[in-house]
């Protein structure tokens, strides 16, 4: 498997939307650190910087992570895995298993090009180099959910679309779950966003299960 | 060892049946590429028969060249392979050079994606292997070691199936051809 794995990632690797979600992933956290971190965080948000922007990171890899996996894992639908699996010998879903694998070990790369903002976000909010690693820690791990979330998500249905929609959703459901959006403002606007995500995947599912009771 | 029993070409068509025993090739001939494509997968595992049994005793390889991606260089897309198959990566490179090939070669043209599938399939040419289309966009060159290696595996227990277009090809390593066209 880990020779699949590695080949997986080599793959992911080597699109073009790979690049554009870390230029993407970096310029949000640096961004959101060179606007308000002269003023120590947004207005209204009664937390530090680093806390605000660890929220903000939540939501960039409910959308960026969670793009980047639905564009992986639905292309070429289930014949490319059951090609593979044919051509390595090994069953679909071992296939399938490595290329999670290899996602969520992306993932690390994903986190690692948001380090600095963080370690910035961190000076200005004077927090210490722990408080830090564990931002960044719970970033990860986060990272690695909206990875298998929107894995399973791609098993269930076909749409790209709704694919995507319902691992947003399901993320930004996690992170309010576990409380880590942690302002009164962001815990307004995640179930609104959420809704309006879930509202958007229904066609998507509807249109998916047409197709698998048509088979 | 592989057993086909009652498979039909497409629906309606005439039902195959026959054996490809171990050290044995069989070419099937015929004029629908995508019908020979979806039987190559089928006797390959790749497809559940609706109708007709396909036995296959051993581990199955199939030339696929849809997945040799031009992201990739030759020797990534085999190594892979070769790793997943338990296969030392000597061995991999044995067989790159047994082509004439190299490994940095990239993916990025159809005759060397169709050398990549081919490839892959003939290093873990082992129990079934079946071969689609094998030689379509190779270099003459290639073609030509292609061939003896073909010639050499069927020598050993492997059993071997070829499907394709085009007869020269087909009769280049069979030992037996189905025309399937004519329903023989």
């Amino acid at each position: 498997m880990i020779a699949v794995a590695l080949h997986e990632a080599r793959m992911i690797g080597r699109r073009a939307i790979w690049p554009a979600v870390l230029i993407l992933h970096a310029a949000a956290t640096a961004s959101f650190v060179i606007v308000w971190g002269p003023t120590g965080g947004v207005p209204l948000w009664q937390a530090s910087l680093l806390e605000q922007l660890t929220a903000m990171d939540r939501l960039a890899a409910a959308a960026l992570l969670t793009w980047l996996a639905t564009a992986v894992l639905t292309d070429d639908g289930a014949r490319r895995l059951a090609d593979w699996s044919a051509l390595a010998g090994l069953p679909t879903a071992t296939v399938f298993r490595a290329r999670i694998t290899a996602l969520v070990t992306l993932s690390l790369v994903f986190i690692a090009v948001a380090a600095p903002a963080f370690v910035a976000a961190g000076e200005i909010s004077a927090a210490t180099p722990r408080d830090i690693a564990r931002h960044i820690g719970m970033s990860l791990g986060f990272s690695a959910l909206a990875a298998g979330v929107t894995a399973a998500a791609s098993v269930a249905l076909r749409d790209r679309v709704g694919v995507w929609c319902t691992a947003m959703a399901v993320c930004l459901i996690a992170a309010l779950g576990v409380r880590m959006l942690p302002t009164d403002l962001m815990r307004m606007l995640a179930p609104a966003i959420a809704g309006l995500i879930m509202l958007a995947a229904v066609p998507s599912m509807l249109r998916s299960r047409r197709v698998t009771d048509g088979d | 060892m592989l057993r086909v029993e009652g498979l039909p070409i497409r629906a309606g068509g005439p039902a195959l049946t026959f054996d490809v025993a171990d050290g044995r090739c069989v070419g099937l001939l015929g004029a629908d590429v995508p019908a020979l494509l979806r039987l190559a997968e089928t006797l390959a595992g790749l497809r559940t028969p609706l109708v007709g049994r396909v036995w296959i005793d051993g581990p199955a390889s199939i030339c696929l060249a849809r997945a040799a991606h031009p992201r990739t260089t030759l020797g990534e897309h085999v190594g892979t392979i070769g790793a997943a198959r338990g296969l030392t990566r000597s061995t991999v490179d044995e067989g790159i050079a047994r082509l004439g090939l190299t490994g940095n070669m990239p993916l990025t043209t159809p005759s060397a994606r169709a050398a990549a599938a081919l490839l892959g399939a003939l290093i873990a040419g082992r129990g079934v292997l079946v071969l689609h289309d094998p030689f379509a966009n190779l270099d003459a060159g290639v073609r030509a070691k292609a061939i003896d290696w073909i010639r050499a595996l069927a020598a050993a227990p492997t059993s071997i199936v070829i499907t394709g277009a085009d007869e020269r090809d087909v009769r280049a390593v069979s030992h037996s051809v189905i025309e399937i066209e004519a329903g023989r």
